[in-house]
């Protein structure tokens, strides 16, 4: 079964196309990159794909549920990791992970022990105890994401994660996202062209809410006749500028 | 109900951040109110009003107004941070989340009263003056309304204000409560002031309590209506607005 299956998703803004008649499949397991610039509506298609801001036409499936006929359902099965963080500044990492888990129903047991494992696999148990204002960024993003994958999700949204890290912070989250690859299905929103280099299965192109070219880096260089994914972007930005 | 508690834990947390935090929100108005007991005690003809039994519910109600500030911080963070964001895919629901904001300013509010109250009667002892605790338990009760006024009111400036601009607003609104209660100036009899005041619920809350504490003034019912009014329109406008806000807490895209 597909992950997420897309169909004609289309979002206007003011009389303005963000997304346009987009259409797309990803299979469970895959980490997926959706490459685009500055306004090419990535963050609003992960929005539409979190039922956050709902679609203008067109549907999306998560694990089968609709995200405009069952959306209670479809939000069940997804995460959603916004730049912003979403943390609680004076509490501790452990106990933001504990109150997340807690959330999802799970006991006070339960839920330390998860916070525990979750930790381990982010490599955040030194700082178990530390109030999260006190963490340096990078360590932050390390929690943002640990808190999306605390609740079990099938699908995790990532939006825009690493963009103001220093290079050795970026690896260290690239490698927790390598960590998590085929446990959960990812849907990873940058404009980094060395992020999808290294992490993507599969990339989508997105130039000006329409996109362009799905594919894996090789078939994208192909296309493109590009050396690089940053060419290729540079090549299906002007293509699609052209066009319009 | 488990998850409003986890929350409501989260949230006090956050309000009081440290020890002292705990300190300056219970210790304040205890150190006030000794203060003012002595200025009262040596120059008693000129600052009468700063008695403690007489000022023990303003000096209530101006920590309750500290609520409104705290809140729209609170709230308005949470929004511009995406931790609301985050919450809306949680099996946390609006109302628990609603619930979770609230009981924390009452809980603060309400052992500020107490602390104050406490305050009161052993000041009250020291002087001679027997405060009975059934009355300032009729105090508590009768200036509660106004303590929800203050809790709503935040959370209404937080879901709709950033935070620098929520705490702007909301320092006005402190600042009005101030000047509008008969709090750290005794009010005119008459005059425009005091047309103000008898409209918005401070001044009355503080009458309704020190009815209790001193039984000098009478208990109006207008004074009553006027507080559990406003409120209940509050708490109607928060709800709402929160409810409203929450069906789209996205911080403004980036691309």
């Amino acid at each position: 079964m597909e992950a997420i299956y897309i169909t004609h998703l289309k979002k206007v803004y003011d009389k303005t196309v963000v997304i346009n008649d987009l259409s797309l499949s990803i299979p469970q397991g895959e980490l997926f990159v959706l490459l685009g610039g500055k306004n090419s509506g990535k963050s609003t298609l992960l929005k539409m794909l979190a039922c956050l801001v709902p679609p203008t036409s067109g549907d999306a499936a998560l694990m089968g549920y609709s995200i405009t006929g069952d959306k209670s359902r479809a939000m069940k099965t997804l995460q959603y990791t916004p730049h912003e963080m979403g943390l609680s500044p004076e509490l501790t990492t452990r106990e933001n992970l504990e109150l997340f888990a807690s959330f999802y129903g799970l006991h006070k047991r339960e839920a330390q022990e998860r916070a525990g494992h979750i930790m381990g696999m982010c490599d955040l148990v030194d700082k178990e105890h530390t109030k999260v204002k006190d963490l340096p960024l990078g360590l932050q993003q390390r929690l943002s994401f640990a808190m999306a994958i605390v609740s079990h999700p099938a699908i995790l949204l990532v939006d825009e994660f690493a963009h103001v890290l220093p290079h050795l912070a970026k690896r260290e989250i690239w490698h927790m996202l390598m960590q998590v690859k085929r446990k959960i299905t990812l849907v990873l929103a940058t404009e980094n062209t060395e992020e999808a280099d290294i992490l993507a299965d599969r990339i989508g192109v997105l130039v000006n809410g329409r996109l362009c070219a799905v594919g894996t880096k090789d078939e994208l260089l192909t296309k493109t006749g590009t050396h690089s994914l940053a060419q290729a972007l540079a090549v299906l930005q002007k293509d699609e500028e052209a066009a319009v | 109900m488990r998850r409003a508690r986890l929350f409501y834990r989260r949230n006090v947390k956050e309000i009081l951040k440290s020890s002292f935090g705990y300190t300056c929100f219970l210790g304040f108005p205890v150190a006030v109110l000794i203060l003012f007991r002595f200025i009262a005690h040596y120059e008693l003809h000129r600052v009468a009003w700063l008695h403690p039994a007489y000022f023990v519910p303003s000096l209530t109600l101006c920590m309750f107004a500290f609520m409104t500030p705290c809140m729209a911080y609170l709230v308005a963070r949470d929004f511009s941070s995406a931790y609301l964001l985050r919450l809306s895919l949680s099996p946390l629901q609006k109302g628990e989340m609603l619930l979770g904001y609230t009981l924390p300013g009452f809980t603060i509010g309400i052992l500020q009263f107490l602390v104050c109250a406490l305050t009161l009667v052993v000041l009250g002892w020291i002087d001679g003056i027997v405060v009975s605790p059934l009355h300032l338990l009729q105090a508590m009760l009768v200036q509660t309304p106004a303590l929800l006024f203050f809790i709503e009111l935040g959370i209404l400036i937080g879901c709709t204000k950033r935070e620098s601009v929520a705490l702007v607003i909301s320092a006005f609104c402190l600042v009005f409560g101030f000047l509008l209660s008969d709090t750290w100036a005794p009010l005119p009899s008459s005059g425009n002031l005091t047309k103000w005041a008898s409209h918005i619920p401070f001044y009355a809350a503080v009458r309704l309590g020190r009815h209790y504490t001193l039984h000098t003034s009478e208990v109006l019912m207008r004074d009553v209506w006027l507080t559990l009014g406003y409120a209940l329109a509050s708490l109607l406008c928060a709800a709402g607005t929160f409810c409203l806000k929450m069906t789209r807490p996205c911080p403004k895209s980036r691309s």
